[in-house]
């Protein structure tokens, strides 16, 4: 019995992630896991030069889920490369890079500086931002549009190459189909949900940037709906992400097609939680006589 | 650091609650400023800890003084000794010391008072001269504890339905010679407060480092929701929970914050 899994091409020792803007460098959690244990940490995401993210308050909570704004705030592509990446890397775990941009020659820019990059396992191009004005989802809305931007950044990028998708997409199914023709190796579900609140004392929005996405459990039910239709669609491998805060969540994510999930949210309640999934996947393989999860992957009887 | 602890003890206090933890080897290295993060029950719908100043260390004992604002404060209120609490901490910057023999002012609002307590505690011990101004706005609020300050520091309170100490803000408090001959100040509670305050000390010369109150997601810098604006160029950010909570006044951008 072995927890290691593939994922488009990328080793992984546990099918258990770090989802992205989450989990810092690692280094934010030394001492409270053990970040060596991990599947992988997928980076916050990056874009070509330095971004501020939005105004606060970036975050609300709401029953079972969280709604945050903080937008693509980092350093710049340079920055990461010379001060976020050695740091991400030295945790001796697959490093997979979240990709942004705000136009179509941004997004090919920063693939074509990531491609110096040394020890990256992968890039997971970000289409799906819901926290930005230009770029994110503007290119993640249309299957034709997302299709373009993908070959584009195929052409530039050997790395094994996943795409992050909005669980906002009407027709899931083909966008998934449009992104896996284009030259995917991989598809990474889903994103934060758009989402908005309101303090009805002053009648001002709860965030800063006025709108932004939900993530947590509430939003988990919509992950696996949406792993299930792509799962359905294409046959490229599924990283799930949305909600899941328990091996139990992973096999649910398992069952209707993902090979591997990404813990997000549930991470700042319990830095522990990736571990203590992969810990009762273990568990639960060997009580069902499973050799590995892929014997489990969209398994579900529908 | 992350601890099981332990509640020891649950005090009303006024319309709030002190709460006695039972955490050593958070107690043992959490300083004046820094705080804690607590998951407010287990199976809950609250899917984020709840940041706390740290109130008082005695031994290995923290104190948390709470206002009930919500459902997870109103958790926490209700713990009962022997309870376990998960805690992280201690966490972020906490207050810059002064010199022992300097006169200092602490400026607070409301349960702003928990880490300046904290503080006053430490100067106290270091032998500064520690004038301490608290506004709050009522007496019921906080019980017998402002009656309890005076070993600490020189105090001066307020109230906004004048029924404890002077009539009005923490600011009229201050008026135009409360921080006449101090060398610094210290301040925590809602901006509305800190703003006024970081203009009069700028105008006085007198340098002061205030505790920001900001929403926390991890608590420890990796997610980057609980951000202040700060003078830099270009304008950006800096984390509440980890270049924070406490700041110098001079370095945050108060145009924008609200
Ligand atoms: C560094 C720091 C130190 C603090 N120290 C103290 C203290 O010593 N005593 C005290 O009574 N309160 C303190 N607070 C405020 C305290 O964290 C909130 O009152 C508490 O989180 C409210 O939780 P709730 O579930 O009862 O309220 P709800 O309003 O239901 O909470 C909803 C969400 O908003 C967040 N939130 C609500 N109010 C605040 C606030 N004022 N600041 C930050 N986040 C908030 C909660 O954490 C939660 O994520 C501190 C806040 C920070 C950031
Ligand atoms: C604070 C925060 C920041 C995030 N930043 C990014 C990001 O930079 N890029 C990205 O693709 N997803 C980002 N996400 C989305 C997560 O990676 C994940 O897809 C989503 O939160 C759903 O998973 P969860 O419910 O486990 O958190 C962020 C989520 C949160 C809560
Ligand atoms: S709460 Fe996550 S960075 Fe401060």
């Amino acid at each position: 019995m072995t927890l290691a899994t593939d994922l488009a091409g990328i080793r992984l020792p546990t099918p258990v992630l770090a989802a992205s803007g989450t989990f810092g460098r690692g280094t934010e959690y030394a001492g409270l896991t053990d970040v060596e244990g991990l599947g992988g940490i997928i980076s916050k995401a990056v874009t070509l030069r330095p971004c501020a993210g939005n105004p606060p308050p970036r975050l609300w909570e709401t029953p079972c889920g969280l709604l945050n704004s903080v937008g693509l705030q980092n350093r710049g592509v340079e920055a990461f490369l010379r001060e976020d990446l050695p740091e991400l890397l030295s945790w001796g775990v697959p490093v997979i890079v979240n990709l942004a941009g705000f136009s179509r020659e941004d997004y090919l820019e920063t693939a074509r500086v990531l491609r110096r990059a040394e020890g990256l396992s992968g890039i997971e191009l970000n289409i799906s931002c819901p926290n930005v004005k230009r770029g994110g989802l503007q290119f993640g809305a249309e299957p034709r549009v997302a299709a373009g931007l993908v070959a584009a950044v195929r052409e530039v990028i050997d790395l094994p190459l996943l795409v992050k998708l909005s669980p906002n997409v009407p027709a899931l199914g083909e966008m998934a189909a449009a992104v896996a023709e284009a030259g995917a190796d991989g598809l990474s579900l889903v994103n934060t949900f758009p989402a908005m609140a309101v303090d009805i004392r002053t009648w001002r929005p709860r965030l800063g940037a006025v709108t932004g996405g939900l993530s947590g459990p509430a939003l988990r039910p919509l992950a696996v709906r949406a792993v299930w239709e792509a799962y359905k669609a294409v046959d490229l491998p599924i990283l799930a992400c949305g909600g899941v805060s328990s091996w139990e969540d992973a096999v649910e994510m398992l069952l209707v097609g993902a090979r591997a999930v990404a813990v997000g949210t549930a991470l700042f309640r319990e830095p522990r939680t990736p571990l203590m999934i992969a810990q009762g996947l273990k568990e639960y393989l060997l009580s069902k006589g499973l050799a590995n999860v892929g014997q489990l992957v969209g398994k579900v009887l529908a | 650091m992350r601890l099981r602890a332990v509640v020891e003890e649950v005090r009303g206090c006024g319309d709030a609650a002190l709460l006695r933890v039972g955490a050593p080897e958070i107690a043992a290295s959490a300083a004046p400023g820094q705080f804690v993060h607590i998951i407010c029950g287990e199976d809950s719908p609250r899917v984020l800890r709840r940041p706390y100043s740290v109130f008082s260390v005695e031994g290995g004992t923290l104190g948390i003084l709470l206002k009930v604002t919500g459902a997870g404060s109103r958790w926490l209120a209700c713990r009962r000794p022997g309870d376990p609490l998960d805690i992280l901490g201690p966490l972020g910057r906490g207050y810059a010391s002064a010199a022992a023999g300097e006169e200092v002012a602490l400026v607070a609002g409301g349960t702003g008072i928990a880490p300046l307590h904290f503080l006053a505690v430490e100067l106290r011990r270091e032998g500064v001269g520690c004038r301490l101004f608290w506004g709050m706005e009522s007496a019921s609020d906080f019980g017998h504890l402002p009656h309890r300050l005076g070993d600490l520091a020189d105090t001066r309170l307020a109230t906004m339905d004048g029924t404890l100490g002077a009539a009005g803000t923490v600011l009229d408090l201050l008026g135009d010679s409360g921080l006449d001959g101090v060398a610094r100040a210290y301040a925590c509670g809602p901006s509305a407060m800190l703003k006024p305050l970081h203009r009069l000390c700028e105008e006085a010369g007198i340098p002061l480092q205030v505790s920001v109150e900001e929403r926390m997601a991890c608590g420890v810098g990796a997610c980057q929701g609980c951000a202040v604006p700060v003078v830099d160029d270009p304008p950006g950010y800096r984390m509440a929970c980890r270049d924070g909570p406490v700041f110098p006044s001079v370095e945050l951008d108060w145009e924008r914050i609200e």
